[in-house]
């Protein structure tokens, strides 16, 4: 299987491209820019890339088949009321799923079973029987439950479904590896298999750092719920996810001009080698915009370049994909380029507002993640402060480019920056965390409003 | 002679019984180490074939990565490319045939991964650790170690959580021989954990590896190894424990739940290259010490309660051969107690009538006088046994009291030496008396008598083969000692106490064949001590000689002057 995996690669890379033969509205839509479209030439600049992927609407009948493994944490804290509604919302999604998607259920406390192998979902009943006979009691051995869960997705992994690991847990890995590391580590290898780790957290117990670590290396989902009563809703918006990926195995490719010089990515991990940069996305969801964000230095364009009449190159954009519909390999190529300009003006004039927009999302999220870490190492006051300069920031750039969604953000970073004291702090971290993850990846928001304290 | 029977019965029980308690104890432990070496060996031989599962599941990893054989003709972008698709991969890596790095190169702009990479692996590099030198075949792996812990460079990152044991070592995977020279593993400290490199040769003599994915090698161990099924009965009794370099759980299963700081029952190192790794086997004090060595107790018990049945019943047949003698001498007793009382009356009368006689014939010839006389003593001698066995029974119904009545000891002596004189000079000894306690005192002289008529008899009875027979008195205050000492046979030491037993008598060749009823030096010694005195045997050089001793408050009747 590894080694299909590696001539699978292989061909993506170094095969003859295959030409996009479906229909365009069957296509991830690809949208690559620069922040501006005039560049004032004469000077370095810094300039923000933004390759945005849409996946295209389907319908419900033609979704792709799932492959997942619900793995539930039914450790002693799990007790009562949490792993009753943990049950429930398994249940529930379980309900949502098709006779020919594929589902297993691991359980662990200190050890670990595999409830339910992975089996086609032809009888659901005995499925949801066995979930509803989940009793709490026992140790946290996450790292285990999720190696059983993707032992289990592997079963019947398939380039033509949804794979994916879905974690629940309201507790500290307390057996086996517990360093968020670990769990990275472990979250890049499945990702590399295109097994995705949504990860849950419950309550106020569970490590957030490890929980998002794992699920941004996978290139999952991570939600928060506070109580267990809104594990129904976080369990319906991550099925509403997974069945609605459209594409998968998504692997973005920069390559820029020799002139202009990769500076670092944004928001998603991105490896940059020389003019190359590459980002991996596991699947793209339908209607859902995900961004890959590469920030450039644009060289001071004198003498000749100026004297080319076509607009000057920035770079090459491929990304390829698996089309869930078709089944087969896509590639889209788009080309960036800009014009130079002497007016300083029409470079101001020229700034792609949504773009930019995503520059400064990524850039507070930065700041965000720089204020988690002052707070950290107790530093409460210059984790305010940063705070409260993140939310002007973005308030600032709010009215400028005309964005709600940094206005939202700017008021969460104000709610941050009021919930930093050791009472709220716990609470606050989590939710941090998960803003933070939901930046990051573009995650759609959680669907039930959560009252702040 | 009681506490002496009683005290050997004891040991005759309980030694034996301690005997087979102790060699039933000692055989009981034996089993149950016994017992548990087995559970032991047991649990080892499991703890193996979890190793073995472990090595296959590195093997196979192995096989994965030999078949990327080629590496070292792929150009950096390629194997940049590669190395962040392959799941099981953190890196990979090229060396040239002098052993320094092609791939990542350390001079080259670097991605974040390749610099995190050559940060983690620095120290191999520098160190041309890879390909192992300077063997062709397999490496042994003690000279390795040895080799790494002679030059330890601890630098920031390099943890080295147990000192000295196990800094780093690389070693031939499990694949046999001929391949192991060309590849294999080679494992390192990194991070709080051990992180694995497999590498192999390439053409030209280069060498190419990859560096695993820690977290994945974990995941594909533990995806090999059991989950806790309740329905399942294997380890339903037990808990292994999977465990890193630093004693923490990588993993477990069983149904056991093992306490706080229970200590596992078996342990096993894994084999190399993660010999750092620990397998820990908990296992419930039933499926540890089966019942086996339940059955040993209950066994070695029931010979214990059987053996001392036995014994007891053997002591008992003892002591019921040993009390038959006085039982019976005891129904002699009490028979002869009987038919001395018809016979005192009539003994008294013929004594009486016969001493009177004798007062009568005053003149008559010696020859009639002498006849008279035997009556007389032979009368004398039978009143002495009845009053003997009289004593005898009165005292075993512990109804022996004492008539005190002022006289003297010397006159009550002389009294009973002129009864028992004629008998002993009749076999030519010469009988001696030294009376020293002339006073008044108060005394029973019927028992003073019937002690001095006892030790008398004796001497005629078995020291008739001594010269003389000595009676001393001597009166000291309210104290008086009577001796009376033979030049016979004497008495040998070890039957000097037994003596005084009733119904003993010395057995030899000079005492067979006398006759006599065993109880005299019985009643004689029971009498002095109801006296407030003793009898006791005096050491002497030759003969035997007793001395009695009475408690007798002197009496001042008003006559004495």
């Amino acid at each position: 299987m590894k080694t299909q995996h590696a001539l699978n690669l292989a061909v993506l890379l170094f095969a003859a491209v295959t030409a996009a033969s479906a229909p365009a509205e069957q296509q991830v839509a690809v949208d690559a820019a620069m922040n501006q479209s005039a560049f004032l030439a004469g000077e370095k600049q810094t300039g923000y890339l933004r390759v945005a992927m849409t996946g295209f609407e389907v319908e419900e009948a033609d979704r792709t088949p799932v492959n997942v493994a619900i793995v539930l944490d039914k450790s002693g804290s799990m007790g009562g009321e949490k792993i009753q509604h943990a049950r429930e919302a398994a249940v529930m999604a379980i309900q949502r799923l098709r006779a020919d998607d594929i589902v297993s259920v691991v359980v662990y406390d200190t050890t670990v079973n595999v409830l339910v192998p992975a089996t086609k979902l032809s009888n659901k009943e005995a499925v949801i029987d066995t979930v509803r006979s989940i009793r709490a009691g026992g140790n946290t051995a996450l790292f285990a439950g999720v190696s059983r869960g993707a032992n289990e997705v592997r079963k019947f992994h398939s380039k033509n479904c949804v794979n994916r690991v879905i974690l629940l847990s309201d507790g500290l890995a307390n057996v086996g590896p517990s360093a968020p590391s670990d769990l990275a580590e472990l979250g890049q290898s499945l990702g590399r298999e295109n097994i995705s780790v949504t990860t849950i957290g419950l309550g106020l117990g569970y490590n957030e750092d490890l929980m998002t670590q794992l699920a941004m290396h996978s290139d999952g989902n991570h939600m928060f719920a506070e109580t267990p009563t809104e594990l129904a809703g976080v369990f319906d918006a991550e099925f509403g996810d997974v069945l609605a990926v459209v594409a998968q195995d998504v692997l973005v490719t920069i390559e820029l001009d020799a002139r202009v010089r990769p500076v670092r990515g944004l928001g998603r991990e991105m490896d940059i080698a020389l003019q190359r940069a590459t980002v991996r996305l596991n699947q793209l969801y339908a209607g859902q915009m995900k961004y890959a964000l590469l920030e450039v230095e644009l060289p001071a364009y004198t003498g000749e370049a100026l004297l080319l009449p076509s607009p000057t190159p920035i770079a090459t954009v491929g990304v390829t994909y698996v089309n869930m519909k078709t089944q087969s390999l896509e590639r889209i190529f788009k080309k960036v380029a800009v014009r130079l300009t002497a007016e300083p003006d029409e470079a101001r004039a020229s700034v792609n507002k949504d773009i930019m927009a995503s520059a400064v999302e990524q850039i507070a999220l930065e700041k965000n993640r720089w204020a988690l870490e002052l707070r950290d190492e107790g530093k409460i006051d210059q984790a305010r402060e940063a705070l409260l300069d993140n939310a002007q920031f973005l308030n600032s750039n709010a009215i400028q480019l005309h964005n709600e969604k940094l206005k939202a953000q700017a008021g969460s970073n104000e709610i941050d920056a009021q919930n930093l004291d050791p009472g709220a702090w716990a609470r606050q971290r989590k939710l941090m965390r998960s803003n933070q993850y939901r930046v990051m990846k573009q995650q759609a928001d959680q669907p039930q409003s959560r009252q702040e304290p | 002679m009681k506490p002496r029977l009683i005290v050997m019965l004891v040991l005759i029980v309980a030694l034996p019984l301690a005997l087979v308690a102790w060699l039933g104890a000692r055989m009981a432990r034996n089993e149950r180490q016994m017992v548990q070496l087995r559970v032991e060996e047991l649990l080892v031989s499991r703890l193996r074939d979890v190793d073995a599962d472990i090595q296959d599941v590195l093997a196979r990893q192995s096989r994965v990565l030999l078949q990327l054989q080629g590496l070292a003709d792929r150009s950096p972008g390629e194997l940049r490319d590669l190395g962040s698709s392959l799941p099981e991969v953190s890196h990979l890596f090229v060396l040239d045939q002098l052993g320094a790095l092609v791939y990542p190169v350390p001079a080259a702009p670097l991605t974040d991964n390749e610099r995190a990479f050559l940060e983690r692996t620095r120290d191999i590099w520098l160190d041309r650790q890879l390909p192992p030198r300077g063997e062709e075949g397999q490496a042994p792996v003690q000279q390795q170690m040895a080799q790494q812990a002679s030059a330890p460079r601890p630098t920031a990152q390099m943890a080295s959580p147990k000192p000295g044991s196990k800094s780093g070592y690389r070693a031939a995977a499990s694949q046999g021989a001929a391949v192991s020279a060309d590849s294999g593993w080679y494992a390192w400290f990194w991070r709080n954990g051990v992180n694995l490199l497999y590498w192999w040769r390439e053409s030209g003599g280069r060498i190419a590896g990859a560096e695993l994915n820690r977290g994945r090698m974990l995941s594909e161990i533990i995806n090999a190894l059991p989950v806790t099924d309740p329905r399942n009965p294997t380890l339903a009794e037990g808990r292994i424990v999977l465990r890193g370099a630093q004693g923490e759980s990588l993993y477990q299963w069983g149904l056991y739940e093992p306490g706080e700081n229970e200590a596992p029952r078996a342990s096993l190192m894994l084999s190399p290259p993660l010999s750092s790794w620990r397998l820990d086997h908990y296992a419930s004090a039933r499926m540890a010490a089966p019942d086996m060595g339940r059955s040993v107790y209950f066994n070695v018990f029931s010979a214990a309660a059987a053996l001392l049945l036995a014994v007891v019943a053997l002591a008992a047949y003892f002591y019921r051969e040993n009390t038959r003698e006085l039982r019976e001498a005891g129904q002699r007793i009490s028979f002869v107690n009987q038919v001395s009382h018809e016979l005192k009356t009539p003994l008294t009368n013929i004594r009486m009538y016969a001493e009177m006689l004798e007062g009568e014939l005053d003149d008559a010839e010696p020859r009639i006088r002498k006849r008279l006389g035997v009556i007389t003593s032979e009368s004398q001698r039978l009143s002495r046994l009845i009053g003997n066995v009289l004593t005898f029974s009165r005292k075993q119904r512990s109804a022996l009291r004492l008539r005190r009545s002022p006289g003297v000891v010397d006159a009550v002596l002389r009294n009973t030496l002129e009864h028992c004189a004629a008998p002993l000079r009749a076999k030519g000894m010469e009988v001696i008396f030294e009376a020293n306690a002339p006073h008044m005192a108060e005394f029973d002289a019927d028992a003073v008598e019937q002690v001095a008529g006892n030790l008398l008899s004796n001497v005629e009875k078995y020291a008739s083969t001594g010269t003389f027979v000595r009676v001393v008195s001597r009166q000291d205050g309210d104290w008086i000692a009577v001796s009376v000492a033979d030049d016979g046979p004497g008495i040998p030491l070890r039957e000097r106490r037994r003596v005084f037993e009733p119904f003993y008598r010395v057995s030899n060749r000079l005492t067979d064949g006398v006759a006599g009823t065993g109880i005299g030096l019985a009643i004689a010694r029971d009498l002095a001590r109801l006296h407030g005195g003793d009898l006791v045997l005096d050491d002497s050089p030759a003969g035997a000689c007793f001395t009695f001793s009475f408690h007798a408050p002197r009496a001042y009747p008003e006559e004495t002057p």
